[in-house]
């Protein structure tokens, strides 16, 4: 069973079509990143999944139950939103230990204490919440979300706010309790290389759809056989370049030409871009193979609207 | 690695836990403070002056000291339920608190009960606790011999504030922000009592005694006023076939299930509108 499940997924805000059938299956043990531009619908999506917000159409199911008012299937799950709101004049371990007790953990000071400072947030626990600062409080949503030791941790950008170290110290917690305590994830991110660091899923999601997903290493190899051409007109070698029948891909970044092809073709481009180079009048700088990242699948989804 | 999740599993109360953190958040210090002055101050202030005033019945005695030291309680009252509910309930789902709270193990049922006791309930409580505690200590004799006037005084007095406090939870639900919830809970105050007068005025020109129903019903508290003949109140009204009209104790029963029956009503639709529609931003 997936531990989320999203089938044709529709979600309007007044004009604004933020989910327009949105696929997803997010598999057990498993970090899996969603990313997409700003508007892309990934918190919508999350939001849909957690039960806040209703779906106009399709079906969401969270541990294969549907998520609206249903108490007992978010005993399962902890949550850190972009913005987490907090009862600002309540002191940060009184909060936890409420927390903790919502969820029924049973000595709830301790654990507060525990995830306090598993967070880095040991030192602040008799402030009050509404005197932290923006990195404090998202160390504060983080240690609420691990406190009930979930099955599934959803997080919306969770390292928004944090500094450098932060960032690394969370990514880190992450991969540690994904693999000692076997918490699933599923991170909501603009920051690729943080997501390509600890993913094994992703889903990137454009307007409001679902355009690639799966196992990460699998997406990085299928995508990974690109080249980059330096050339003095990179435009008019584009046309010819395209023309190649191994060619799956080609497109223009900056002053270089990016070509993508079928699996077992690299040599032939190789051999064959200097012939195409000089029938089109171009001069050759260069070829270099290039390793796929998250920012290609990204930029080809979103600028150039790819899907599969 | 710290290892997570040793203890016994406590039993669960989830939603009083969130009570908890509400009562820590809307009534901290020095609301509690101040509100406890108030309700003491104002009640024995009135039942001093109930005592001057010169009533023809004992009910009517009775009747008015809890009228009157309602009164103005029922006022600062209604500006505790107001704030609230602005900044309690609908500031809370703008800034997202209300959505940190959905994602707890916590029926949405269950979540508009916390947010109804602490933003109406808990101030109905004072305000009739004060004034049950100072009628008994001014007017004891009264309070015994006559506890259904005082029951009914009481309940007609608080549903008023129970009326309006439901119809701005409401409104605060719907409009989701702390401002604009303030601004329109202000006007509805406003507007109920223009209403009000507006009924009267028509109704003692048209004399259509229909009108007088209504009005009752909005305001079951006069109709008792009216039915003991308190002074203020008046002592029946001229209906369209030349008689007065003063309502029977079954038809000032009958006001307050009405009223209270309204009331329920709201609460109702706040609640299937939480539980089947309610987004938070």
């Amino acid at each position: 069973m997936n531990v989320i499940e999203c089938r044709g997924l529709v979600k309007c805000f007044g004009e604004v079509v933020a989910l327009n059938g949105l696929d997803l299956e997010v598999p057990r043990r498993s970090i899996f990143g969603l990313i997409g531009p700003n508007g892309a619908g990934k918190t919508t999506t999350i939001r849909i999944c957690l039960g806040l917000l209703k779906p106009d159409s399709g079906e969401a199911l969270l541990f294969g139950e549907d998520p609206w008012n249903n108490p007992g299937v978010r005993t399962r799950v902890g949550v850190l939103h972009e913005h987490m709101a907090f009862p600002t004049s309540l002191r940060v371990l009184k909060f936890l230990e409420h927390v903790a007790r919502i969820y029924g953990v049973g000595d709830a000071r301790r654990r507060a204490l525990e995830v306090l400072s598993l967070v880095g947030l040991k030192d602040a626990a008799r402030r009050r919440i509404g005197g932290l600062s923006a990195g404090m409080k998202q160390r504060l949503g983080i240690a609420q979300a691990l406190i009930h030791e979930p099955d599934l941790v959803i997080a919306d950008e969770p390292t928004a706010n944090l500094d450098p170290l932060g960032r690394t110290e969370l990514l880190e917690l992450i991969a540690r309790l994904h693999k000692d305590e076997k918490m699933d994830f599923v991170i909501s991110s603009h920051i690729l290389p943080e997501l390509s660091r600890i993913c094994d899923f992703i889903a990137l999601i454009h307007a409001g759809r679902v355009h690639i997903s799966g196992r990460l290493e699998e997406l990085m190899k299928e995508f990974g056989r690109a080249f980059r051409i330096s050339s003095s007109d990179p435009r008019r070698l584009l046309s010819k370049v395209r023309e190649l029948p191994y060619v799956r891909e080609a497109y223009v970044i900056g002053q270089d030409l990016v070509v993508e092809v079928e699996e077992g073709s690299e040599g032939s481009l190789y051999a064959d871009v200097n012939e195409v180079a000089r029938k089109a009048g171009v001069e050759l700088y260069g070829v270099e193979s290039k390793v796929a990242t998250l920012e290609d699948l990204f930029r080809r989804v979103v600028l150039r609207g790819f899907r599969r | 690695m710290m290892v997570l999740g040793e203890g016994k599993p406590r039993r669960r109360w989830p939603t009083l836990e969130i009570l908890a953190m509400e009562f820590s958040t809307a009534y901290r210090f020095p609301i509690p403070e101040v509100l406890i002055f108030l309700y003491v101050f104002f009640p024995l202030f009135f039942s001093h002056v109930a005592r001057a005033i010169p009533v023809s019945t004992e009910e009517a005695s009775l009747l008015l000291v809890i009228s009157l030291s309602q009164g103005v309680m029922g006022l600062i009252t209604l500006i505790l339920i107001l704030r609230n509910v602005a900044y309690g309930l609908a500031n809370e789902i703008k800034k997202g608190l209300m959505q940190t709270y959905l994602t707890y193990p916590v029926g949405r049922g269950r979540l508009l009960l916390v947010k109804l006791i602490s933003g109406i309930l808990v101030p109905i409580g004072f305000v009739a606790t004060s004034v049950l505690v100072f009628t008994a200590i001014n007017f004891p004799e009264l309070a015994l011999k006559y506890p259904h006037v005082l029951v009914v005084g009481l309940a007609s007095s608080l549903g008023e504030i129970l009326l309006l406090g439901s119809i701005m939870f409401l409104s605060a639900i719907i409009i989701k922000r702390g401002g604009t919830s303030l601004a329109v809970g202000i006007a509805l105050m406003f507007i109920l009592q223009i209403a009000d007068l507006a009924l009267s005025i028509t109704a003692s020109i048209t004399g259509w005694e229909g009108l007088w129903h209504i009005r009752y019903l909005l305001g079951p508290s006069l109709a008792f006023l009216t039915y003991y003949q308190a002074p203020g109140a008046q002592a029946g009204v001229v209906v369209s076939d030349g008689e007065t009209f003063v309502p029977e104790f079954w038809e000032c029963m009958g006001y307050l299930v009405g009223h209270y029956a309204l009331i329920i009503a709201i609460c109702l639709a706040s609640l299937i509108y939480f539980m089947r529609r309610f987004e938070p931003t």
